[in-house]
């Protein structure tokens, strides 16, 4: 479908189509355009894959190449969010070198190709008047970056529920009573929170002029000090590594000996040696151990799962192995609606996935949907469908499964109708059996399926 | 029924702050696309103007000392 995905900004809009990026540019975004061309700092970027490509066309537009997932910051864990600042903040000090900077800085200027920020938005570059000691996106890049980062860290607060509502972030008067009420007062709380909040109140017309240094170098003196500020603070609200109910699973697995987890790993190896999937969705990826075999297999591959931790450790393995994986905190029962203005801005997470994949992986996640969610099994299969063209490895896990009893929660009665014929039954409606493994001693299976033409 | 008299919430001033803005030289209407903010510009101006003096205290030192 066509869709304008960025109309917001004067000085130019971009059109997706399915395989193509095209740019206009108004007239009062050619300087920034222009500039961005001619930068050398822009062209490094560039070339170690950290910008976005650009290929001026006849008159007024450009075109840049697909990102092949579009993603959004509601669906990054904290630690893509640091990254994105940080590679917005890398930029930014570049280009000052040069007399550039950034007009906005916002998570939405940046997507992930795989694992790797990459700064999409190059009318964002614009020529500074050398004597403007004051970085207008600052507070912008507070509230969409660092007060998040800070909120998340103090409180936990999950940064994707908060990009979905706050598109522009958090303002510190919305922030500070969020705050443990000691720890406000100490810095980096105090500086980014606790006092602009109270000077929220002291801001008059005479705050919004624009304000000249005496001569460039006490310009650049002061911008570059405050670009230090705040990597310092970007660097102390890094997110740490923590641990939650789901992304210790693997390596604490309760479900499974050693011998069933050979078996079922060497069941999808198997798979996706056999099948070569080029882009495969991963869904309850976990911390992504059969992510990183898919991409291992030479598959482009989009893993999901709700638990933000799992996902932030798929992404940093991802990123140490150099692996084409884009991890995302998305919820399959719950999936990322269609946002923004009229709802027609951002696309929904389904709507991304239409056609996109050829091989989707539904391992462990069965009996999540239909115990915890209760999704009926043929809306399961029904949407499995809808997500590859081609192949679907899916594990049967029935309910004398200890996970599955464990879910159900003395629910178990609801559960008698279900076994592995009712499960193959429901498969065949959509999808060939292509063929199957029984794990041992356990009342779980390992399915390779076809989609059915 | 008991009537609550209306009263409107007025912050207390902070000093510091309002005497820092006023100190900043000012121009024309800033071009801003990103919402600049209100605290965090305020903050950001108030550093600026530090930062400022700091660049011309050495600038006075280094040339003081250009000419020993």
């Amino acid at each position: 479908m066509n869709r304008t995905d960025s109309f917001r900004d004067p000085g130019g809009s971009v059109r997706i189509t399915h395989d193509r990026v095209i740019r206009t540019v108004f007239p009062e975004g050619e300087p920034n355009l222009n500039a961005c061309l001619d930068s050398p700092a822009a062209r490094r970027f560039v070339e170690a894959g950290a910008l976005i490509e650009t290929l001026p066309l006849a008159g007024d537009q450009v075109e840049h190449p697909r990102i092949p997932f579009i993603s959004y910051p509601w669906e990054w864990p904290p630690a893509m969010l640091h990254a994105a600042a940080m590679l917005t903040l890398d930029l930014g000090a570049e280009l000052l070198e040069e007399g550039l900077g950034l007009k906005d800085a916002t998570p939405s200027n940046v997507l992930f190709r795989g694992p790797r920020p990459v700064f999409i938005d190059i009318l964002s570059i614009e020529k500074r008047d050398p004597l403007d000691p004051i970085w207008l996106a600052d507070a912008q890049f507070a509230r969409t970056f660092l007060i998040p980062l800070l909120l998340n860290r103090r409180t936990g607060y999950p940064i994707h529920e908060l990009f979905m509502f706050h598109r522009d972030g958090l303002t510190p008067g919305e922030t500070v009573n969020r705050l443990p009420r000691l720890r406000r007062w100490f810095p980096p709380d105090l500086g980014l929170v606790t006092l602009p909040a109270r000077a929220e109140h002291l801001s008059g017309d005479n705050l919004y002029q624009s304000r000249r240094a005496r001569d460039a170098g006490e310009a650049r003196f002061i911008l570059s000090h405050r670009l230090q500020a705040l990597r310092k603070n970007l660097v102390r609200l890094a997110p740490v590594a923590g641990a939650s109910a789901w992304s210790n699973y693997e390596t604490a697995c309760p479900s499974y000996s050693q011998e069933q987890q050979n078996v079922k790993r060497g069941f999808v190896e198997d798979a996706l040696r056999e099948i070569k999937p080029s882009r495969t969705l991963d869904v309850g990826s976990n911390t992504g151990e059969f992510s990183l075999m898919a991409a291992a297999a030479g598959s482009s591959v989009v893993a999901i799962d709700s638990d933000s931790e799992a996902v932030a450790a798929l992404w940093r393995a991802a990123t140490a192995a150099g692996a084409d994986i884009l991890p995302l905190v998305v919820d399959f029962a719950r999936p990322t609606p269609a946002a923004g203005w009229r709802c027609q801005e951002h696309a929904g997470f389904p709507e991304r996935c239409d056609g996109f994949f050829d091989c989707a992986l539904l391992l462990a996640i069965t009996h999540h949907l239909m115990v915890t969610d209760q999704i009926p099994l043929d809306q399961i299969f029904a949407a499995a469908a809808s997500l590859t063209t081609r192949w679907l490895i899916v594990e049967y896990i029935g309910p004398a499964d200890p996970m599955f009893h464990r879910l159900a929660r003395g629910r178990d009665a609801m559960y008698t109708w279900y076994n592995r014929d009712v499960f193959e039954d429901h498969a065949r409606r959509t999808f060939d059996i292509v063929r199957h493994l029984d794990i041992p001693s356990s009342d779980r299976a390992i399915y390779l399926l076809r989609r059915k033409p | 029924m008991i009537e609550i008299p209306a009263r409107s919430y007025r912050p207390p001033p902070n000093l510091v702050l309002r005497a820092l803005t006023l100190m900043v030289f000012l121009e024309a209407p800033l071009k801003a696309y990103a919402d600049p903010g209100s605290g965090l510009l305020l903050w950001q101006v108030a550093g600026a103007f530090f930062l400022g003096a700091i660049y011309q205290v050495r600038k006075f030192f280094a040339r003081v000392r250009k000419k020993k």
